[in-house]
């Protein structure tokens, strides 16, 4: 019997994610059935007890790649090195390149000259005590030209904060949107020229489904936190490698929650990926102490709100979550219009404190909308019953303010309308963060392009 | 229409529905600008596509493939629902309507919920959009666009939907969706308001169920068709169930759910970046690699693209005891089964020896 160790080495100094890895008998003949486990987050794997033979290795990063390397088990120990060929100078980014498809093609894609970013503009706008103010960015852009590193425009380092923070990233010939930025961790931005063939958001399509080339967006915006973990994992869900999702995250997504004290934007995407699996119930007491402590994330009650209505959880065990004490409700006699009424008083709490972090959220949310929709009477419009019903929620918290409810979830259904669908962290095409327009008067002509800054 | 019925009184069984629509009432024949006149009225937006002939074969084909390989699912075949909206004179007639389709939701729905162990497999191919602001899917059923309802009556919010489903006891429900999601201008001026959800029972988001979903474009894609023939993603879906979603469980070669997503993925869509076909799309969600059925022929698809001194596609490869394969462009593609396989490049005297896998078998610079 032999020792098979597995380096993985994707230049991202010591920030890995974890990588699911098969291990296969090349012929087949001493042992047929694959191994399949998980690379750790320090890239050392090791597999004891193999039989001497041919043996095929292989890793899918959490990108869509894949890396794969044959290696001849002949005596007792052999090793194996997977690396990763793209390195960039900056380790974060070379974390982003592993998790995200969209920029390990920007770094390979050479770009067509018209094609590159117009004239930008990037401001940090802030939710203050009194409401959404701009304020000054932390550090200067470092606009990045494509020799430096390949085709990287801009890089935007963000530190953490306790309250909800939003990048508006626009130009007069770039359409305005503001993205949310993690709160309470380090963060950075990275905006680069949207690849060739890369389908952009909220393109109007002609009366026959072709695209209209002017209403493109030019430009991709991606938040990058210091966590490949949490970044693979949400990367292998959001792609539909439900087998890699699933081998990494019995360990990755439990410890992520269970670090949310130290990192809540990765505990709040590891949330995510428990509750795709179903796995969520386990670890509900977590989940309700991520919302009860970090009061810039409203991810966690969109979540504890789907599960109110949405699934097989008993409501007495709603009722005992840290994040329901001291809530109060009018007794109703139906399970599930008490129920509902948990899911609103979470809706409602989400949100007074914002729109989710995460663009799962917002389709979670307009889930949930649905959901509370589901019994409305013949005629009303879509969303009209649940609004109506949001409105006459009656919860006997004074520190609740169910008043401005409704209003928050007309506003956000108007930043659902404006959403890019395609984004990791929520993205909204709109000029204000507290302000939605409704009408895309922002999208321009394409033109001629230099970087600028205000 | 019922096609193929077990009888399986309540026992874990696999049901079918599939769905093929392409003879819509209110759209015009390919090549022609209007529908019939004898067809009724419509409202003016609706016949900005045209009627298709690729739904009809494909759906039969999964219909058809469901039946003639009942020996190998996991669970014994229940039921087959077939919905095709044409018949073989030519003659337009329903088979794909809402009330059609609704009744056979609902019978679907009550078969599968008897029992926790079912598999439900729901199939569409035919008209699809995409709703730019929620980007949800909507399936457009044949009396879409009838002017006696609201403009979106006749279609179906696939999201919806399947939140619907979430009740339902399958623990595995697979869906197939073989239809476009871009987002046309004239349709989306109209608010989504009326769609249907074909189910009316109370809807569950979280569910801890195997849910994939496996679809035949994009976001704001579009999905191909063949004329009078299997859609590209019917013929990959078939291919995938007969050869190239096999993984290696133990002894047996299976499909599971992860393995069909995975191969349908694989096999289907170009390399990145290389210019189209659609691009199928893998999303939904599984909470275990639940075996579907066992593949007797297990074999991985070949993709090879030639290095820049071969003699290109055209010249093509040689694969022993399989025969010479070309093309007329990159990559050259075809079938090999499981194990090693010689290959050699035209006029070179040597063969290399590769491990196919299922479901690919790339070779680069070849």
């Amino acid at each position: 019997m032999a020792l098979l160790r597995i380096r993985l080495d994707l230049g991202t100094g010591g920030l890995q994610p974890v990588v699911p890895v098969s291990v296969t008998n090349t012929d087949r003949t001493v042992q047929r059935s694959p191994i399949r486990t998980a690379i750790p987050a320090y890239g050392l794997l090791e597999i004891e007890d193999l039989r001497p033979g041919t043996y095929t290795v292989q890793a899918l990063l959490p990108n869509g790649s894949s890396l794969r390397q044959d290696v001849d088990l002949t005596g007792d120990y052999a090793e194996v090195l997977l690396s990763n060929p793209y390195r960039s100078p900056r380790e974060m980014l070379a974390s982003a390149i592993v998790t995200r498809s969209v920029l390990s093609g920007a770094a390979t894609v050479k770009f067509e000259s018209t094609r590159r970013p117009r004239e930008l503009f990037i401001e940090l706008w802030r939710n203050e005590s009194d409401g959404w103010r701009p304020v000054d960015l932390p550090g200067a852009v470092d606009w990045m030209s494509q020799e430096q590193d390949n085709s990287l425009s801009a890089r935007v380092q963000v530190p953490p904060d306790h309250v909800q923070r939003v990048l508006k990233i626009g130009g007069p010939k770039v359409p305005v949107r503001f993205v949310m930025l993690p709160p309470y961790v380090e963060s950075q931005v990275v905006v680069f020229p949207r690849p060739v063939g890369l389908e952009s958001p909220k393109q109007q399509q002609n009366q026959d489904g072709t695209p209209v080339e002017s209403t493109q967006d030019p430009i991709c915006v991606s938040v990058i936190t210091m966590n490949p973990a949490a970044e693979g994992l949400l990367s292998y869900a959001l792609q539909g490698q439900h087998e890699a999702a699933r081998t990494i995250q019995d360990t990755v997504a439990r410890d992520l929650m269970n670090q949310k004290f130290q990192d809540p934007v990765g505990a709040t995407a590891g949330a995510y990926a428990m509750l795709r699996s179903g796995a969520i119930s386990d670890v509900l007491d977590w989940l309700s102490n991520l919302t009860e402590q970090f009061e810039a994330l409203s991810d966690g009650l969109l979540i504890i709100s789907a599960l109110a209505i949405g699934s097989k959880i008993s409501e007495a065990r709603l009722r005992q979550l840290p994040a329901m004490r001291g809530m109060r409700f009018k007794a109703e006699s139906d399970e599930q219009v008490r129920r509902e009424i948990i899911a609103m008083t979470c809706l409602g709490m989400a949100y007074e404190r914002g729109l989710p972090l995460f663009t799962e959220g917002m389709r979670l949310h307009l889930g949930v909308l649905h959901l509370l929709d589901f019994d409305a009477p013949e005629g009303k419009l879509r969303h009209q019953w649940a609004h109506e019903k949001i409105q006459n929620v009656k919860v006997l918290n004074k520190s609740l303010k169910t008043r401005q409810w409704p209003s928050r979830m007309r506003f956000t259904l108007d930043a659902s309308d404006q959403t890019d669908w395609f984004a990791r962290v929520t993205t909204v095409y709109s000029d204000r963060p507290d302000r939605i327009s409704k009408r895309r008067t922002y999208w321009r002509e394409p033109g001629e392009f230099t970087h600028s800054e205000r | 229409m019922l096609v193929f019925d077990a009888n399986s009184g309540g026992a874990p069984a696999v049901h079918v529905l599939c769905i093929g629509v392409g003879d819509y009432f209110f759209m015009p024949r390919p090549g022609k600008v209007m529908p019939p006149e004898t067809v009724g009225k419509f409202h003016p937006e609706t016949p900005i596509m045209n009627r298709l002939t690729s739904p009809q074969p494909s759906a039969r084909a999964v219909a058809d493939w469901f039946i003639a390989n009942q020996d190998r699912l996991e669970a014994p075949l229940g039921t087959v629902q077939l919905l095709i909206g044409s018949d073989p004179t030519g003659q337009i007639s329903s088979g794909a309507t809402l009330a059609e389709v609704k009744a056979a939701a609902k019978k679907w729905w009550d078969l599968c919920n008897q029992n926790a162990d079912n598999v439900a497999i729901f199939y569409f191919c035919g008209h699809g959009v995409s709703d730019p602001n929620t980007s949800q899917s909507i399936l457009l059923l044949q009396d879409f666009g009838d002017i006696n309802e609201e403009f979106w009556r006749n279609a179906v919010n696939f999201e919806q939907f399947k939140l619907s489903m979430g009740s339902n006891e399958a623990m595995t429900q697979v869906f197939l969706l073989d239809a476009c999601r871009n987002v046309p201008k004239s349709y989306m001026d109209i608010p989504r308001q009326g769609l249907s959800t074909l189910l009316t029972g109370r809807p569950l988001m979280i569910s801890g169920k195997n849910v994939p979903v496996i679809r035949a474009a994009t976001l704001n894609q579009t999905a191909e068709g063949t004329v009078n023939d299997q859609s590209r993603f019917c013929s990959v879906l078939i291919d995938c169930l007969n050869h190239y979603a096999a993984t290696e469980v133990g002894n047996r070669w299976q499909v599971t759910v992860d393995s069909l997503g995975s191969a349908v993925k694989a096999v289907g869509n170009p390399r990145p970046r290389q210019k189209l076909p659609a691009i199928f799309e893998v999303g939904g969600e599984t909470v275990s690699d639940q075996s579907l059925l066992t593949v007797k022929e297990p074999k991985a698809f070949a993709k090879v693209f030639f290095a820049p001194d071969s003699l290109g596609p055209l010249a093509g490869i040689e694969a022993k005891g399989l025969g010479r394969f070309s093309g007329d462009q990159e990559p050259v593609t075809f079938s090999v089964p499981v194990g090693p396989v010689e290959l050699q490049r035209p006029g070179d005297p040597d063969w290399r020896t590769c491990h196919a896998k299922p479901p690919l078998l790339v070779l680069e610079e070849f």
